[in-house]
């Protein structure tokens, strides 16, 4: 019946899977990691970078004010109270926590200043050297390396197999698996003797499925994922009685370049420079027309209203905050001007408004206080005088499924039709739905995939064996 | 919410869409990298091979990817290589958990647009080298195992020598000896006695034969061995009579001189078992 089996089977391999993987494994148990892809990561290896953590070392030194209260506040906000709070909260307590897991027990190297993301009350976010999550993957990697952590790739799991009274026992996988032909592989049953983790990641790529649940993203838009974030394991988990929720809260990011394909190197420009230090300009009116440093969704919203294109800018003093600079303008995802006069004339932007705006805003800085859109100003922030300036044009794709299969405390999935956890099955990462609400927090993603990856694993390697 | 149509770029001619599906769908990893040893283009191949995605591969320094002694080979053919030049070396590579292993690249240049770039093949020597592993250490033990067998033979040749040695000088200091002085004995009892040390002596040269040569045995008579062969063929006393022509009486006689001859007399084993395993 069975080809093989391990103590617990840990589906995906991106910071949910490997840190769930990890704590179960540190139990002394076997544990077996299965990626469709034909590279391990996921999505998370060409995120950002970015954790959100209240009361880190970091803010400790920066002399930040923060608690979990504060960054479960700001979560609740940014999600619109759609957020199951009990699960938010969870993730605001342990934020620290998971941060200086990856630096103790991984050795993640992170820069030496917090970023004051927007939505964020306070600067309470680290970024990984490399400005990518692969800076956190590949130590992750490493360590599963070190202590036996198998990670399968091009495997595929096509079904949960669930014993007679319905607890989780073990999984159907197409090995050698061709994505994304549903065909390919070599079918194998795998068993579980302790218990199953779902951590397959979200569905933004998935381009029928999206538009099911919210049918304005129609094929067109574009997606920051990478090409296997789709939702086949989503609905294997619906097939095995988990409960959907708020499959149709899809985030949109507002800083993704319309010059290059999906995450590239543009959007770490706009999220570390272009809104933060720079202003968000509609081409049209070569105005202003939102708080640059507002929640993603406030963003997008305001950014798709009225059917706008629009750039960034930022000048020499704004960019120093930009790591990515020069592979943006060697792609030429970014553009360097030595005049706004340039600047203007190369982006068709009606150059008279432009100046205006500019001059309003630097006033704004210059008092402290922005009348117009109520941006905050923090010290660090500088009038946009200091040429060369630099623009990014921006377009909005699909970037985060905040929907997902339900979970409780404990990371167990939760059975529709009972309400009662589904026995040795366990979820954790963007395919766990609920938390983020109606609009995810920025750098709050990595930390809930370590935070309740790691739950999901200490719980999942606390099963008792199956004889 | 409405969203605005995304600017379609897909302005791919049928020519480069064979092109770019041939690329990525090469069995072998092929990179691309510029003046800034950045790869700017990398097939799925390549992906596989280090363990990222082509996102992560893209804007990577490729000696990021390679141990410190392959960067110094890479930075070498970099410099030294003319367009259209190819040259290619094993060096040690990295899958993205940090573990290395071996791999061949072949570089060649390639200048367009006013720039240099080194286009490169990449392949994972890992099973390759499994095998000659494997195919060195069959061969080890096959050298190994002859060596044993040589050991083996000399140390039998060697036995074979020693043995000869010994009986050929027993012969030359006792044997011949007493052969010697038997010749010159000057009366029956005293050649009888020197004859019994005979004796001893070609006894004690067959110790240590696998078929150790039996006192008992030697003293039967012609008669008496005769009788023993057919015992030993499993022989009943009357078939043995019919055999030899002679009466049950006197084959009963030779039994008895025989079992007496190999001090059987008394003890509880018939000639047929005794006889079973000895040469006759």
């Amino acid at each position: 019946m069975w080809d093989e089996d391990f103590d617990i089977i840990v589906i995906g391999s991106g910071f949910a899977g490997l840190s769930a993987a990890l704590e179960a494994r540190k139990r002394g148990l076997s544990v077996v990691v299965l990626e469709k892809m034909h590279v391990p990561g996921g999505n998370s290896s060409i995120s950002g970078g970015l954790v959100a953590a209240a009361g880190s070392p970091l803010q400790a030194k920066e002399k930040v004010k923060d608690s979990p209260e504060l960054m479960l506040a700001d979560m609740l906000d940014a999600g619109h109270d759609y957020n199951f709070p009990e699960l938010a909260r969870i993730v605001a307590e342990k934020s620290t926590d998971a941060l200086l897991w990856t630096i103790e027990e991984l050795g993640v190297k992170y820069k030496p200043r917090l970023i004051h993301l927007g939505g964020h009350s306070v600067p309470r976010t680290y970024n990984t050297v490399n400005t990518s999550g692969s800076g956190i993957i590949k130590p992750m990697l490493t360590k599963c390396r070190e202590v036996d952590i198998p990670i399968r790739l091009r495997v595929f799991v096509s079904q949960l197999i669930a014993d007679e009274s319905g607890d989780m026992e073990g999984v159907e996988v197409h090995e050698d698996y061709i994505f994304p032909n549903r065909e390919s592989g070599t079918l194998k049953r795998i068993r579980a003797k302790r218990a199953v983790i779902l951590a397959a990641g979200g569905f933004s790529q998935d381009k029928k499925f999206r538009a099911l649940q919210n049918p304005m993203l129609t094929e067109d838009i574009e997606s920051t994922n990478h090409r296997g974030a789709t939702a086949e394991s989503l609905v294997m988990a619906l097939k095995a009685g988990a409960t959907p929720v708020q499959l149709s809260m899809i985030q949109l990011g507002p800083w993704a370049s319309r010059d290059e394909e999906g995450f590239g190197v543009g959007s770490m420009f706009s999220m570390l420079a272009g809104f933060p230090y720079g202003i968000l300009i509609d081409l049209n009116t070569g105005t202003r027309f939102v708080n640059e440093q507002s929640d993603r969704k406030l963003l997008v919203d305001a950014m798709l209203s009225s059917g706008l294109e629009s750039i960034a800018i930022v000048d020499q003093k704004g960019v120093l905050h930009a790591s990515t600079l020069q592979q943006c303008l060697k792609r030429g995802v970014v553009k360097q001007f030595d005049t706004i006069e340039e600047l203007a004339f190369a982006n068709q932007a009606p150059l008279v408004p432009l100046l205006e705006t500019i001059k309003a805003y630097n006033s704004f800085i210059e008092n402290g206080r922005d009348d117009e859109f109520g941006k905050p100003i923090p010290k660090d922030l500088c009038p946009i005088k200091h040429p060369p300036f630099y623009s990014i044009r921006l377009i909005s794709k699909v970037h985060h499924c905040m929907g997902g299969i339900q979970i409780n405390e404990r990371a167990q999935v939760i059975r529709i039709d009972t309400q009662q956890p589904i026995g040795r099955f366990y979820a954790a990462g963007e395919i766990a739905g609920g938390i983020h609400g109606a609009s995810r927090l920025g750098s709050a993603a990595i930390t809930e995939c370590i935070v309740f990856g790691r739950i999901a694993g200490r719980n999942a390697a606390g099963e008792s064996p199956r004889p | 919410m409405r969203i605005n149509k995304q600017l379609n770029t897909s302005t791919q001619s049928t020519s480069e869409k064979i092109l770019s599906a041939i690329f990525m769908s090469v069995g072998e990893g092929i990179l691309l990298v510029d003046e800034e040893f950045e790869i700017v283009k990398a097939n799925q191949r390549a992906c596989e091979i280090y363990g990222l995605l082509e996102q992560n591969l893209i804007g990577a320094d490729i000696r990021s990817l390679m141990d410190a002694s392959g960067s110094q080979v890479l930075e070498k053919y970099f410099g030294g290589l003319i367009e259209g030049q190819r040259m290619s070396a094993e060096i040690d590579c990295l899958y993205v958990d940090g573990k290395t292993f071996p791999a061949t690249v072949t570089v060649t240049r390639s200048d367009f647009d006013g720039k240099r770039y080194w286009p490169m093949i990449v392949r994972d020597n890992t099973d390759q080298k499994t095998l000659e592993k494997q195919l060195r250490q069959e061969k080890q033990q096959t050298e190994e195992m002859n060596l044993t067998l040589k050991t083996v033979m000399k140390s039998i040749e060697q036995d074979r020598k020693d043995f000869e040695s010994r009986v050929a000088s027993k012969i030359k200091t006792s044997l011949l000896p007493s052969l010697k002085k038997i010749d010159k004995a000057p009366d029956a009892g005293v050649r009888k006695s020197y004859l019994a040390l005979l004796e001893e002596q070609l006894f004690s040269l067959s110790a240590g034969f696998e078929n150790q040569l039996d006192a008992g045995l030697l003293k039967l008579t012609r008669t008496e061995i005769e009788v023993c062969r057919l015992i030993q063929a499993g022989c009943s006393s009357k078939d043995i009579c019919d055999a030899m022509r002679l009466s049950f009486e006197t084959i009963q006689t030779h039994r008895k001189n025989i079992r007496k001859k190999l001090a059987l007399n008394g003890k509880k084993l018939n000639l047929h078992a005794y006889l079973m395993n000895r040469v006759l």
